[in-house]
């Protein structure tokens, strides 16, 4: 009577010690779970994914309210300027040269025909290793842009990092720093241009989005667009060394 | 009675495994989550993005709000206001690459390799290709360079370096070896990026091309010397 006791009270003891041993299985489940996006590889629940999408969408349209805001003042300066003199119209003459330096040189918002060319780290790659194929092999984009511009496009920007005399790209740490700024895949490289020449140009067997896709194993399309947006360098250039020579 | 006890026992632990089983799906697995942590890790630095754009932008209002309060407050006059035009003029323009500039810096001379070639080399392997100056002119601008050259085509934000066989265009213009690179600039700063051991330039010497920079105390570049005719692009309408 007392042994068969004892023997039930282990065979309780044992179902709770496997019980707890399951609970703490499935809190650490749970844990590992939810912090994976610590640390590269790991999975992360969509929600959480989602939600940081949404933050950065959030973030891109301030910027582009911004952008805005910035226009509206800056049309209201121009048309102070040429309110208050009476010879406006050698005031207009200046004020479109200056508007086409601007757009030359990236300093202000364009849109006109071209290509929208999207590059991604293979699917199978990401999380494994954690090593973005894209972003070590940076130059890859200067290649395309070289392309771009001998295709003769007229404006070009990486992920909405306006592509000027000035801009640099260039592998800091694990990023592609553009205009001083961090990017990260996926890449969305756009062009305004002549779009069958853009495409033509890029597109072209052995060319740089074929080796993109065959030497690199990077997903990579190409749209042709009817209007693409290409906003405006945002730093500030500042000459510290290069004067001026005055034309004799 | 004591069956029973057992089975009542057991029963209740599956109940509770089950619910916790059904919650962990809830909670982790309702929509389904097969996204890599990279692709978070990735937002993120996109997001940093474009929160220090956010930051410049607010920059260039603050700018331009001072610029138009100045004018509200009616105490600029005539003169004030069209030299304000004026120097918007020469800044952009000088922006923009269209005027001769001078300044110190350093001068880049880049050529093929002239050493005998090994086994299992091509010609290709010391031949100057449009990505050497690509590089080499983005590693000048990381540097700070304020205006670059090559050839004395001035380097814009649409100048080509485009290979073709023996020559290269640059600006449309063909032009063949050896290659003059010049940049204004912090000549230390542009010097060092340029011969530091490990980069593009250091290791193009290394491989036997004929690399020399030399540092100058007066670089003049010349603008560029082309029409500036957007036949695609116009300014954004609201």
């Amino acid at each position: 009577m007392n042994n068969d006791r004892k023997r039930r009270i282990a065979g309780y003891v044992l179902v709770c010690i496997l019980t707890m041993a399951i609970g703490f299985l499935i809190a650490l489940q749970i844990k590992t779970t939810a912090q994976s996006g610590d640390y590269a590889g790991g999975m992360i629940s969509l929600a959480q994914a989602q939600a940081s999408a949404a933050e950065l969408k959030q973030l891109k349209s301030e910027k582009e309210s911004l952008g805005r805001q910035l226009e509206e003042i800056e049309a209201k300066v121009k048309e102070y300027e040429s309110s208050v003199s009476d010879d406006s119209s050698i005031l207009q003459e200046k004020h479109e040269e200056i508007a086409k330096y601007k757009m030359f040189s990236g300093m202000s918002d364009v849109e006109g025909p071209g290509v929208i060319v999207t590059i991604d780290d293979p699917e199978s790659e990401h999380g494994v290793s954690g090593d973005s194929i894209i972003t070590y092999n940076y130059e890859l984009l200067l290649v395309l842009v070289n392309k771009m511009r001998e295709a003769d496009a007229e404006a070009i920007s990486i992920n909405d990092q306006r592509i000027t005399a000035y801009t640099e790209i260039s592998l800091a740490g694990s990023n592609v720093n553009i205009n001083s700024v961090p990017t990260a895949p996926p890449y969305e490289v756009r062009a305004i241009g002549n779009p069958s020449t853009l495409e033509s140009t890029l597109g072209i067997r052995y060319g740089i989005l074929y080796s993109m896709k065959n030497d690199y194993g990077l997903t990579v399309h190409l749209y042709k667009k009817d209007s693409v947006r290409i906003p405006r360098y945002t730093g500030v250039i500042e000459f510290e060394y290069a004067k001026t020579v005055e034309e004799e | 009675m004591k069956i029973n006890l057992r089975v009542i026992g057991i029963f209740i632990f599956c109940v509770i495994l089950g619910a916790c089983i059904a919650i962990q799906t809830k909670t982790t697995n309702s929509e389904h989550a097969f996204v890599s942590a990279q692709v978070l890790e990735d937002n993120k630095v996109s997001m940093e993005a474009e929160k220090s754009e956010i930051e410049r932008l607010k920059g260039l209002i603050d700018e331009a709000n001072e610029k138009l309060s100045q004018y509200e407050s009616d105490k600029m006059t005539v003169i004030d206001i069209e030299s304000n035009v004026d120097s918007e003029y020469a800044e952009s323009k000088k922006i923009a690459g269209c005027t001769s500039v001078t300044g110190p810096g350093i001068s880049v001379l880049l050529d093929d390799g002239d050493r005998i070639l090994e086994e299992g080399e091509d010609a290709n392997d010391i031949i100057v290709h449009d990505l050497d100056i690509m590089i080499i002119i983005d590693d000048l601008v990381k540097a700070g360079a304020e205006a670059i050259s090559v050839n004395g085509e001035r380097y814009v934000s649409m100048t080509e370096i485009s290979c073709s066989g023996h020559t290269v265009k640059i600006n449309g213009k063909t032009h063949a070896r050896p290659f003059r690179i010049e940049a204004i600039g912090e000549p230390t700063a542009l010097y060092s990026a340029m011969v530091v051991p490990g980069s593009y330039g250091d290791i193009l010497r290394e491989y036997g091309f004929v690399f020399e920079v030399t540092k100058s105390k007066a670089v003049r570049i010349p603008a560029y010397k082309y029409k500036l005719d957007n036949k695609y692009m116009k300014i954004k309408e609201e």
